[in-house]
């Protein structure tokens, strides 16, 4: 029944929202866990200003 | 005039960010100038715009961002009426932050799944972390690939309910022109009468976005 499946679902947010992490924690487990975030700021610009051709 | 300034984020792959940003940006381009900021290094906006003819061009322009979005950002405001930043699948580099930093809204495409709704709680945390900062900011959770027949699509208003953010009325409906407009570099009002449901509720989200 929809009526009993929605409240299944937000009870599964309502839960979801309580093991949310404490802020603090919350950071050094993440330093930990996940790896290096990729070095974007060394990507090209785009795709199209990389192929641009250069008058000289 | 100053652009408004829409961000397309969720921290989850896969939710309808990047096919959000660009048909919803081809709905803009009718009504005033508008570009597009790909803000996620993937690079699947621009992708998806290159992939147009000359002949029939995508009507938006996508230029990559990778970093100073705030700076760059606020310089294309006063160039355009509006600006659609399609984010990447993380908050882990900062980039979905600065977007939302510099928007007037949010949209957080969320599709009729539990996965899906339990990956976006952290997100509206970080909305809330934002908005100290950014108070004109409004964020608006958009259900994207609804299916009418499925049980759980049915039940997402209830579990939305949950959420600190209000839900758009409007949604996407899981449709095959989506995909199939990417393919040819296009938007969904591109493809004729394959397209025009989907047209159909491009218009009446753009409209509610307009008016909220
Ligand atoms: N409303 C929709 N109907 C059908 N397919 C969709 C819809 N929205 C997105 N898709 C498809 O779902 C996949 C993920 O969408 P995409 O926009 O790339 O998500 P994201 O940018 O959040 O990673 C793509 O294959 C896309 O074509
Ligand atoms: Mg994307």
């Amino acid at each position: 029944m929809t009526k009993e499946l929605g409240s299944k679902l937000a009870n599964s947010v309502r839960q979801a929202k309580a093991k949310q992490p404490q802020k603090n924690t919350q950071d050094t487990q993440q330093v930990s866990e996940t790896p290096a975030p990729k070095v974007e700021s060394e990507l090209p610009l785009s795709p199209l200003p990389a192929r641009r051709v250069w008058p000289d | 005039m100053l652009a408004q300034v829409f961000s397309v984020a969720n921290q989850k792959g896969g939710t309808g960010k990047t096919t959000l940003s660009m048909n919803l940006a081809a709905g803009f381009s009718r009504r005033g100038r508008t570009l597009i900021i790909d803000a996620d290094p993937q690079g699947s906006a621009g992708q998806w715009a290159g992939l147009s003819t000359d002949e029939r061009p995508f009507p938006v322009s996508v230029i990559s961002v990778a970093s100073n979005l705030a700076r760059e950002v606020s310089r294309m405001r006063q160039d355009y009426q509006y600006l659609v930043i399609d984010c990447p699948p993380t908050l882990e580099t900062g980039v979905a932050q600065s977007a939302m930093s510099i928007s007037d809204k949010v949209f957080v495409p969320i599709l009729p799944s539990p996965v899906d709704l339990w990956a976006s709680v952290r997100l509206t945390d970080a909305i809330d972390q934002i908005k100290i900062s950014n108070s004109r900011l409004q964020a608006y959770i958009l259900i994207n690939q609804l299916e009418l027949r499925s049980a759980m699509s049915r039940s997402m208003s209830q579990a939305l309910a949950e959420f600190d953010m209000p839900t758009l009325q409007s949604c996407l409906r899981r449709r095959a022109v989506y995909r199939n407009s990417a393919l040819e570099g296009l938007s969904v009002y591109c493809m004729g009468k394959r397209g025009e449901s989907a047209v159909q509720e491009v218009e009446f989200l753009i409209e509610e976005i307009l008016t909220s």
